[in-house]
């Protein structure tokens, strides 16, 4: 089945803060290799750990704001808008230095209302045959595999 | 020509499926009926500005100036933290764009070997199983807003949004009650109960204090006094049970259909702890109180762009016909 984006969604077996899932999606088999995925995801994930973080920093900042009746929200990006300012920058820097030349293009999450990490599959022409090379050799692979353990076999 | 198109653009706020007001060009977003939140915030600010301008002047000679000092300073809190629960997001979740839809028919098409037909669609499933925490949960499908609500998550039925973490519709502020307008809310009791209080103290003192015969400044001070105990019983309940649900780590919502079908314990037989609770009753208070200022995702004042437009069809499409999503 040809789809035109893989999605990763969210992962709530930790609790309810933002954390996305590692299982490597099956449509981007082929395209790039799982530690790249993984070193991804874990960057996204760690910057919306420290975006949600509940420690003496964050229960200060929040404390500031409620002694000043909220008016320093007016004035000042919060930390959590700073975190997703940082998701955007390495979501960036990441699609111009590995993905896009590999036809892929990661979706800020924030795009999706934090519930999916979306890579869009670009078709390209040499996408389209680099994916058929690789369907190819995958079936190729099979075959073989299937040949020589049928050989073994008898 | 650049211009006029700048002219023409059109915010996302305007074709907002949901049933909010939307004000300062989608700056402001609060619920559909802001009759009940208007009563509450002129009460406070009659009875604020009466206390301050006859009863605190006169204990200000009487007493001391902190008086009516301390009194304008949880006056003003007060109304920040209503204005701040009324006016802010309650923690929306957006509906699914039209690419997420089109992921989502792909997956309910029925498998041609095994059973209605190649052509056949079933409905969305109506849950999906996950844990949190170790804990069993069911993520509901939102027939309305064509997600599997998040943990925690439940459809307003006055705001047609799915808000995160709700915790209820408040008719008094006018707005949903959620993930992001919770801690102005929980402020907003407090506070007004301290303000309750102080009025109620401050008025019995006056009138203990004047005994004789100023008509005119007794009867503001007994409507005062009268207004504040009124809403005493009310705010400092709420607050309490705010308080108590805070202890617990539970949200309005999870309180009320717990009495119906069971805690978490009860729900699994065995004893299990609330899995979205922090720890202790301190770490949730400040996780509710001081934690990080979670933002909108709702992009109320992007401009409206074809896959908006394509997701508002297809929801509107959806909404006809309910159980023929994807023909
Ligand atoms: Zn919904
Ligand atoms: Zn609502």
């Amino acid at each position: 089945m040809l789809t035109n984006r893989a999605v990763v969604e969210r992962d709530y077996s930790e609790g309810i803060t933002c954390r996305f899932e590692k299982s490597f999606p099956v449509a981007l088999r082929g395209k790039i290799d799982e530690t790249t995925f993984l070193e991804t995801i874990n960057h996204i994930n760690a910057i919306f750990a420290k975006a949600e973080a509940l420690n003496f920093r964050a229960y200060l900042l929040g404390c500031l704001s409620c002694l000043t009746a909220y008016s320093s929200l007016l004035c000042f990006r919060t930390h959590y808008e700073k975190c997703l300012q940082d998701v955007a920058n390495y979501i960036d820097e990441q699609n111009s230095s590995i993905y896009e030349a590999r036809g892929l293009k990661i979706i800020n999450p924030m795009e999706k209302g934090l519930r999916v990490v979306s890579f869009f599959l670009m078709f390209t022409f040499a996408n389209h045959v680099l994916s058929s090379f690789l369907i190819f050799k995958f079936t190729f692979a099979l075959y073989l595999k299937d040949v020589t353990s049928f050989t073994l076999a008898n | 020509m650049t211009r006029y198109t700048a002219v023409m653009v059109q915010r996302k706020w305007e074709i907002f499926p949901g049933r909010n007001r939307f004000c300062l060009n989608g700056r402001l977003m609060t619920g559909r009926d802001i009759g009940l939140v208007s009563f509450t915030g002129s009460l406070i600010v009659v009875c604020c500005c009466l206390f301050i301008a006859f009863d605190g002047v006169y204990l200000s000679h009487k007493l001391s100036i902190a008086v009516p000092i301390i009194g304008a300073i949880l006056f003003l809190f007060t109304l920040t933290c209503l204005l701040r629960t009324t006016f802010t997001d309650p923690g929306i979740i957006p509906r699914a764009t039209a690419s997420e839809i089109a992921y989502l028919e792909r997956m309910f098409i029925v498998d041609p070997t095994n059973g209605d037909g190649p052509t056949a669609y079933r409905p969305p499933p109506r849950v999906k199983e996950i844990t949190v925490n170790g804990v069993p949960v069911k993520l509901k499908y939102c027939y309305s807003c064509k997600i599997f609500r998040p943990p925690r998550a439940s459809h307003c039925s006055f705001c047609d949004n799915c808000v995160e973490n709700f915790d209820h519709h408040c008719p008094w502020v006018g707005n949903c009650v959620g993930k992001r307008n919770y801690r102005y809310f929980f402020h907003f009791c407090l506070s007004v109960s301290v303000l309750c209080i102080y009025i109620l103290g401050f008025s019995i003192t006056n009138l203990v204090l004047i005994q004789t015969v100023i008509i005119f400044l007794t009867r503001r001070t007994v409507f005062n006094g009268i207004v504040s105990f009124l809403a005493l019983w009310s705010v400092v309940g709420l607050s309490g049970f705010h308080s108590y649900l805070i202890y617990n780590g539970q949200t309005t919502n999870e309180q009320a259909s717990f009495c119906i079908k069971g805690s978490w314990a009860a729900r699994r037989g065995e004893a299990t702890s609330n899995p979205y609770s922090h720890g202790s009753a301190l770490e949730n208070f400040l996780a509710v109180s001081c934690g990080p200022f979670p933002p909108s995702l709702i992009d109320v004042r992007g401009t409206v762009g074809p896959e908006d437009e394509e997701a508002l069809a297809l929801h509107k499409r959806a909404t006809a016909m309910p159980y023929q999503v994807g023909l």
